[in-house]
């Protein structure tokens, strides 16, 4: 596949605020990607960079293989030809569903611009609803009308800020499946920005975690998930407990009685004292293991979320019921992770 | 050089430039010349200033007028505002419109009915109780016109803060076991004070600086009273050369007197501002008045008499008479006094005149305020700060120390002289010019805080999401941004239009032989011998100032309006 979107060395300065720093990323074409990371880790930043939104303070942004951001050169957004969301949908109170949608069509000037506005509002099932305006519309139908108009005239990239934060849990599911399904049937280029994990790890082909202005780590979700190539990114991605551990060489690590093969984080110890990271779901409990005591009980539904506290580790632990609170326990992990530094 | 331009943009680069460029010249150049002359001035100029009594006494009148009035409104505008605000009045609404008026019919309206009413030698009421009982030339008839006219600042400033005070901060002190008076007195009027105060301070800056009233009430006088601005506008009138030494050190004595009073107000409150008020909870009980009501409703209509009725009704009945002596018998009524003034030559030209130039002010206002607040809240030019702060200042620096400034720096022709064939030369005395300037620049602190509070309810992503779409600059500020502030817009036109229309403080001493305008001319219709046509013009003004706002809040669903 090739490259669509591309920043090289990247750097965005606010004053004396550095926020992002010198970051390197490319985005193959029809690729779904995910900007994740806590709030101020530069994520937004970086998307409103490669709209021209806002421009670097240094490095290049190249998209479709010309660059429209380095030295000498910048092209307003305007001129990009992409398609943005925005986090408040950012839809035209004074102009109805159809004329919002139609907008970036008509500027082309072309002859057929409702036609084309009529038939993406179909692709977003918002059919029927042309002459509404955004204030008779419930928050999840501004979400469509503001992704019409982000594919109608066609763009090469479709940027996504938070696209689903302002949305109850419920209809958040919902869309981001619908979302997903109707990129993949377009096939264009995709990036998001995001805090929330869950949307990231199932909305995306790989997800990129962000952290003070750099990128972590870039990966697909199971890879993230299973195999984070730092401390930072296994505590990001997911819930994670760590245990006091004896590393033994390639990846063996013993924790309490039991020994197991684990992923070694960069920086890990080869041998020697260590912490291992473990899950909720890859703990469970067993007849012998890690002794310790349920402190807290949380019925969530398809599962039990216990939390158990040892002698000098605390962690959670997903399973069924059968436990009460004060009941002595002993755990087992099934994998892990070795953190380094 | 290019890319830097690329990423501004040019046309986004020469509006705003051009925006804060015209800031600088028209409001930095007149204050700035004013300053720099201020500083010049030598030794000699200051103590003929001081060491002349006739000044001494301006400033002292001045002040006396100042703290009259600022006394006169809370007496008045404190009850007043309990009243709308806070009790079961009855006929609330309609007492509280009618209280309104006088806070959007220009002051000296009031004063050239006054004249009529309570002049010591011919008014109605000193006739009609057969003596020379009332003396509207002096200090404290200045101080009973203008306390009636900037009454409603304080009452509307007081009733809406009362309306938006949560109901339960006084419920608890009910309960606490305080009665109706010390809930009133220890926790209603503190907790309004903030909005008070600065009604109050605006009151005060407002009398020391106005000029129409004190100079109506002056120019008839056997003694009449100079306060400093009319006293400026003398020492300019008679001797526009030798004069002006004098008027920029009176200048100087008005700004200590016109900033430093609320400046030392906003001190003694300062210590104890506080923000209790939200804008969610509404009044929920209402205090009854009980046996107070028919008191309580007498005081209101006497107010209302005062600073509505009777000099509106008087203004309306001098304009119909035929004979100003005759009185108001049937036969003394008619409206050859309007075809008079109507047909004559002056009245329509200047009518014309205030008409172009409060348009003309209220549209360039508007569109430069726009881009004024742009600059300010989307962008981070820097300097924009400043900017925001100079569109601001004109309007808080006395109307007739602006004009000064704006005779020093352009009463003669400023040339810019690019190339041997090239030269722009600025040419402003008795134009249109300089008076459609002078208002635009006199008031833009309206459009620039509209459009500023419309750009600060307005999310930045919508004007994104049209260049998103594909939209320049230019095309998004037209097809999102601007139909989106228009509300917002359209009020500003209007509380630049309303004012400039009528404008009499800057224009008296800016206007040209060719330039009259309706306050010019009903001035001098009134100081020499046409007290009917006076009235004519006052009535027309009157109800086209009503009317405008009538119709802007019916426009508008009762959003827009003064």
């Amino acid at each position: 596949m090739p490259v669509q979107v591309q920043l090289d060395a990247v750097h965005k300065r606010f004053g004396d605020v550095h926020v992002v720093r010198g970051l390197s990323l490319s985005i193959d074409q029809g690729e779904v990607l995910c900007l994740l990371g806590p709030s101020g880790c530069g994520k937004t930043t970086t998307l409103r960079m490669v709209a021209g939104l806002e421009v670097p303070t240094q490095g290049q942004v190249s998209i479709g293989g010309s660059l429209v951001s380095g030295p000498g050169l910048f092209v307003p957004p305007e001129r990009r030809r992409l398609g943005m969301v925005f986090q408040s949908y950012a839809v035209w109170p004074h102009r109805n569903v159809l004329d919002n949608v139609a907008y970036p069509l008509i500027l082309e000037g072309r002859a057929d611009a409702l036609d084309k506005a009529r038939s993406a509002l179909e692709q977003v099932q918002l059919g029927g609803l042309e002459e509404r305006y955004p204030h008779q519309l419930s928050g999840g139908q501004q979400q469509r009308v503001a992704l019409a108009r982000a594919l109608v005239a066609e763009p090469q990239v479709l940027l996504l800020d938070e696209p689903l934060s302002n949305l109850d849990a419920k209809l958040r599911e919902e869309l981001r499946d619908e979302l997903r399904a109707l990129v993949k049937r377009i096939g264009v280029t995709v990036i998001v920005v995001t805090h929330d994990q869950e949307e990231a790890l199932s909305l995306s082909d790989r997800v990129a975690v962000m952290n003070a202005g750099v990128i972590a780590q870039c990966a697909a979700p199971q890879d993230l998930y299973h195999r984070p190539d730092s401390r930072f990114v296994a505590q990001f991605v997911g819930k994670l407990d760590a245990l006091p551990a004896l590393a033994l060489g390639g990846g063996r690590v013993r924790v309490g009685d039991i020994e197991l093969q684990a992923h070694p984080c960069q920086g890990a110890p080869e041998s020697g004292p260590c912490e291992l990271g473990v899950r909720p779901e890859s703990m469970s409990f067993a007849a012998s293991g890690l002794p310790g005591v349920v402190q807290a009980v949380s019925f969530l539904g398809s599962h039990v979320r216990y939390r158990v506290q040892g002698q000098d580790w605390q962690a959670l632990v997903d399973a069924g019921s059968g436990h009460s609170l004060g009941d002595p326990v002993h755990l087992r992990p099934q994998a892990g992770i070795i953190l380094g530094d | 050089m290019r890319v830097w331009l690329e990423r501004v943009g040019l046309g986004r680069l020469l509006v705003l430039g051009c925006s804060g460029l015209l800031l600088l010249v028209f409001i930095g150049g007149p204050l700035g010349v004013l300053l720099i002359e201020a500083i010049g001035a030598g030794p000699e100029v200051w103590s003929g200033a001081i060491g002349s009594a006739v000044n001494r006494q301006a400033a002292l009148h001045t002040v006396q007028l100042a703290l009259g009035t600022l006394a006169f409104t809370l007496l008045l505008g404190i009850p007043l505002g309990w009243l709308f605000g806070a009790s079961d009045l009855p006929r609330r609404d309609t007492w509280r419109a009618l209280c309104t008026l006088p806070y959007v019919i220009p002051p000296y309206i009031g004063a050239i009915a006054w004249i009529h009413l309570a002049n010591p030698s011919s008014g109605a009421l000193n006739k009609s109780i057969g003596g020379q009982v009332f003396n509207i030339y002096s200090v404290p008839g200045m101080v009973w016109v203008l306390g009636l006219a900037f009454t409603p600042f304080i009452f509307m400033a007081v009733a809406s803060s009362l309306e938006r005070m949560d109901p339960t901060l006084e419920e608890a002190a009910r309960i606490s076991g305080a009665g109706p008076l010390r809930v009133f007195f220890g926790i209603t009027l503190p907790l309004s004070l903030p909005a008070l105060a600065s009604a109050a301070s605006f009151v005060t800056a407002a009398s020391a600086a106005s000029f129409g009233v004190p100079y109506l009430l002056s120019t008839g006088a056997a003694q009449p009273r100079w306060v400093l601005t009319t006293r400026i506008y003398q020492a300019l009138d008679l001797s526009p050369a030798t004069g002006r030494p004098l008027a920029v050190a009176l200048s100087v004595g008005l700004l200590v007197i016109g900033v430093g009073l609320p400046t030392l107000g906003r001190l003694l409150e300062g210590s104890r501002s506080f923000t209790t008020v939200t804008g969610k909870a509404a009044r929920g009980g209402r205090w009854s008045l009980g046996g107070w009501r028919i008191p309580a409703q007498v005081f209101v209509g006497l107010y209302a008499l005062m600073g509505v009725i009777l000099p509106l009704g008087t203004l309306l009945a001098t304009s119909l008479m035929e004979n100003l002596g005759g009185g108001l018998a049937l036969e003394n009524l008619s409206f050859d006094n309007y075809v008079k003034v109507l047909t004559g030559d002056q009245a329509p030209h200047a009518l014309f005149n205030s008409l172009i130039l409060a348009a003309g002010a209220a549209s360039a206002g508007v569109v430069l305020g726009t881009f004024v607040a742009y600059l300010r809240e989307r962008t981070n030019t820097p300097g924009r700060g400043f900017l925001a702060w100079l569109s601001a200042l004109p309007y808080a620096v006395p109307g007739t120390v602006l004009s000064l400034g704006f005779i020093l720096a352009f009463s003669q022709p400023i040339s810019l002289v690019v190339a041997e064939n090239l030269r722009f030369t600025l040419e402003l005395k008795d134009t249109l010019w300089i008076l459609g300037l002078a208002y635009m620049v006199k008031f833009l602190a309206f459009p620039v805080g509209n459009a500023r509070s419309g750009l600060l309810a307005l999310h930045p992503s919508l004007e994104e999401a049209a260049r998103m779409s594909g939209a320049s600059w230019g095309k998004a500020l037209r097809d999102v941004t601007f139909p989106l502030l228009r509300p917002n817009l359209v009020a500003a036109w209007l509380l630049v239009f309303l004012p400039a229309f009528s404008e009499i403080t800057m224009s008296i001493l800016l206007f040209g032989p060719d330039t009259p305008v309706v306050g010019t001319l009903l001035f001098n219709l009134q100081a020499y011998g046409d007290p009917p046509g006076a009235a004519v013009l006052a009535v027309l003004v009157a109800v086209l100032v009503l009317g405008g706002n009538l119709l802007a809040r019916r426009l508008s669903g009762g959003k827009v309006g003064l």
